[in-house]
């Protein structure tokens, strides 16, 4: 006998609709804390790990080749310019609609880090892989220790 | 015995709290780095790494394995996630242990972790995700139904007290009181104190729960003849058994872990175990509910059914007693961040047996020790024998 | 071991309130539909004509609810339906005094797990009871274990083939 048992009418197909709703509290962690305090003071750092010769951006506090920890003597300024290593625009939202006007997206790897940063590219209208960009930050008092507190990227001034 | 000998070498945790400060990946660092500072090892001496976490709503992050993947040593290394719900702590070890014996690796770094203050509004919330989405859910449950229903079911068949039941409460959360990792260890807890914590899906009251937390705990595994390198006390892998009952839990005799029996008989077989009430030296079964640990002593076969709480009575589960239960402090004491959770107690059998767990070491030198752990929708044991 | 426990940063509630510590709030929201599948949809289209109904499988002689198409005991898909009464009995249930979000109710609910009569001895299902009273004493004074009791239906014309098509169990006269 068959397993299935076909479904001959319409309105005996069934669904059960619901939502899933919960709301998640990320803390930045140890170096994330840290990290979110020095973009809200307009300064990009990054952890350089002395034995494996990699520098981490955003800092992290260990390093995931060797995972040594890296302490404060680790932690280095990168930045805030650097270069466009890939880049994407957007012209659908994550709801499947049309994204009006299209988000560009970029990764950068920024003077003096070895890992790269996605974020906003803003204020350009060409974008090319290899060029130079530098970081926008929001107004100081706008800022409140968040990713956000980058505006993005813009193409950096010759 | 199947396969290679296989040993726990090192073991690490952090602390248990509410809420961390510290990312999962962080966590699962620290635990991480410290079980290999244990046994003196690096990174690059690690063969394959397991990664052990429960649901993925708690931390937020979907894939979490992945997310926790740098912390846990995994970069550029054959890695695998174990998930069995509340199991996953214990089947984690398992799991290291078969990566082990099969001979596929020498050297395994499992890593557990929970980072359960994420979930918003309450850690439960991500549970209600559990139920059946058209026969359950819309009646509104929430996770502690599922827990008073069992218990209700099984205190109803033997005719047991909710005073008998609250002894583990007290008796792990004093134990706790020692555990320099614990979040809710009490040496001054009493009975009446459970008895008279608020009601929240009667029987189950407050201090019959063990609390949501945030931690990790990693141990490192190895082949025997790197084990024997590495330390001079190795703690091998005696036996491991686990095993699943059907997901149709209101069909199931709730008053019984036949699936623990199957995890268990599996593990004992494999340890040349045949009795296992003279040959198990220290016990440390899952109790994220006090009853719990009742349920699963029997389910072990370490007491006879409806009997499991005259062992607490008598103080043979005390730890000075005959067979100490759960010295850890367990769920209830030390926290339960779920997979770690289940991985704190196989770290407890490890410290235990290596005559290193200080002020909770039990006396009289015990040779072998079981961890098990319970999950999925209440419906899997997790079963690893421990001995020197 | 005390050396191998990493003493972590505990935050306390206003630290996160209070935003001493950066925190990042995302809504985990997800839209579903659900499929009832092929015996669960069965299912529900007899609740909304009023009766329960579950699954016999030939090879063991289970009579199961919730009905499945297969039996994962023998493996084997399932032969045929059968009707069930609306009575049962009360295998367990608990008082909850809580919300799923861990908000005190002002009149606790009574899960239960309910045998229904015409399926095999266990065979249950999980809903609530009503009628046992409004208060944590009085519902433990009128609810037992082994108690009798019968499904209360909502009218004919507010079912829409669901499980709460059934409001709850009531204590089923003697």
């Amino acid at each position: 006998m068959p397993l299935i048992e076909r479904i001959q009418h319409l309105d005996e197909v069934r669904a059960w609709r619901g939502t899933i709703q919960l709301e998640g509290v990320y803390t930045a962690g140890v170096a994330g804390e840290r990290w979110l305090r020095g973009l809200q003071e307009g300064k990009i750092y990054g952890t350089r790990c002395p034995r494996c010769r990699y520098t981490y951006v955003p800092a992290r506090r260990f390093c995931e080749r060797c995972l040594g920890p890296l302490g404060k003597d680790t932690w280095i300024e990168v930045g805030p310019s650097g270069t466009l290593v890939s880049w994407t625009r957007l012209h659908v939202a994550p709801d499947g609609t049309r994204q009006v006007p299209p988000r560009t997206l970029g990764l950068i790897r920024l003077d003096g880090a070895d890992a790269v940063l996605v974020h906003e590219l803003i204020d350009g209208q060409e974008w090319t892989s290899g060029m130079r960009v530098e970081a926008v930050f929001r107004p100081p008092a706008e800022r409140s220790g968040s990713i956000r507190d980058l505006l993005g990227f813009r193409p950096l001034s010759p | 015995m199947a396969g290679r000998r296989v040993a726990i070498v090192g073991a690490g945790m952090t602390k248990f709290v509410r809420r961390a400060l510290e990312t999962g990946q962080e966590l699962a660092w620290e635990a991480a780095s410290k079980a290999l500072e244990s046994c003196e090892m690096t990174l690059d001496q690690i063969d394959a790494v397991v990664l052990g976490s429960a649901p993925d709503a708690f931390d937020g992050v979907h894939m979490k394995v992945e997310y926790l993947s740098p912390g846990a040593g995994a970069w550029g290394k054959p890695t695998i996630r174990g998930y069995v719900g509340g199991g996953t702590g214990v089947f984690a070890a398992i799991q290291g242990w078969y990566h082990i014996a099969s001979g596929m690796f020498d050297t395994v770094l499992v890593v557990c972790e929970e980072k359960m203050s994420s979930c918003h509004p309450h850690p439960q919330a991500a549970f209600n995700y559990i139920f059946d989405h058209t026969l359950e859910r819309p009646l509104g449950p929430n996770l502690l139904w599922i827990f008073a229903l069992e218990m209700n079911a099984y205190m109803t068949k033997y005719g047991l007290t909710k005073r008998d039941i609250a002894m583990v409460a007290v008796k792990n959360k004093r134990n706790a009181a020692d555990h320099p990792a614990a979040q809710l260890g009490d040496p001054h807890i009493t009975i009446e104190d459970v008895l008279n914590s608020e009601v929240l899906a009667w029987p189950v009251q407050r201090l019959d729960v063990s609390p949501t937390s945030d931690g990790a705990v990693a141990i490192v595994m190895a082949a025997e003849h790197i084990a024997r390198r590495v330390t001079n006390k190795p703690v091998w892998v005696e036996g491991v058994g686990w095993s699943l009952d059907t997901q149709y839990w209101t069909n199931r005799d709730l008053s019984y872990p036949t699936y623990v029996e199957e995890a268990a008989r599996k593990a004992y077989a494999m340890a040349g175990i045949r009795e296992p009430r003279k040959e198990i030296h220290i016990v440390e079964p899952y109790d994220p509910f006090d009853y719990k640990e009742l349920h699963h002593l029997e389910g072990l076969l370490l007491a006879d059914r409806g009997k499991a709480a005259e062992l607490i009575a008598l103080g043979i589960a005390n730890r000075d007693g005959d067979m100490p239960v759960t010295p850890s402090g367990g769920l209830l004491g030390v926290g339960n961040p779920i997979a770690a959770a289940g991985l704190m107690k196989v770290a407890e059998i490890f410290w235990q047996l290596r005559g290193e767990a200080g002020k909770r070491q039990v006396p009289g030198q015990p040779r072998r020790g079981l961890a098990q752990a319970w999950g999925d929708l209440m419906q899997v044991g997790t079963v690893i024998i421990l001995g020197i | 071991m005390e050396r191998w426990v990493y003493p972590v940063t505990s935050l306390r509630p206003e630290d996160v309130e209070q935003k001493r510590v950066c925190t990042t709030r995302t809504p985990l929201r997800g839209e579903y539909a659900w499929d009832a599948g092929v015996a669960v949809g069965r299912f529900l289209t007899e609740l909304k004509a009023g009766r329960l109904i579950g699954r016999r499988c030939r090879a063991c002689g289970r009579v199961m609810i919730p009905p499945r198409m297969f039996c994962e005991q023998c493996f084997r898909p399932t032969d045929e339906w059968v009707p069930l009464a609306d009575t049962g009995t009360v295998i367990t249930f608990s008082v909850c005094t809580i919300s799923w979000d861990m908000r005190r109710l002002e009149v606790p609910e009574v899960p239960a797990v309910i045998a229904i009569d015409g399926a095999s001895p266990g065979m249950g299902i999980m809903h609530k009871l009503g009628e046992v009273g409004r208060t944590l004493e009085e519902i433990l004074d009128r609810v037992r274990i082994g108690m009798r009791v019968q499904a209360v239906w909502k009218p004919a014309g507010e079912r829409e083939g669901a499980i709460t098509d059934i409001r709850y169990f009531r204590p089923l006269e003697d």
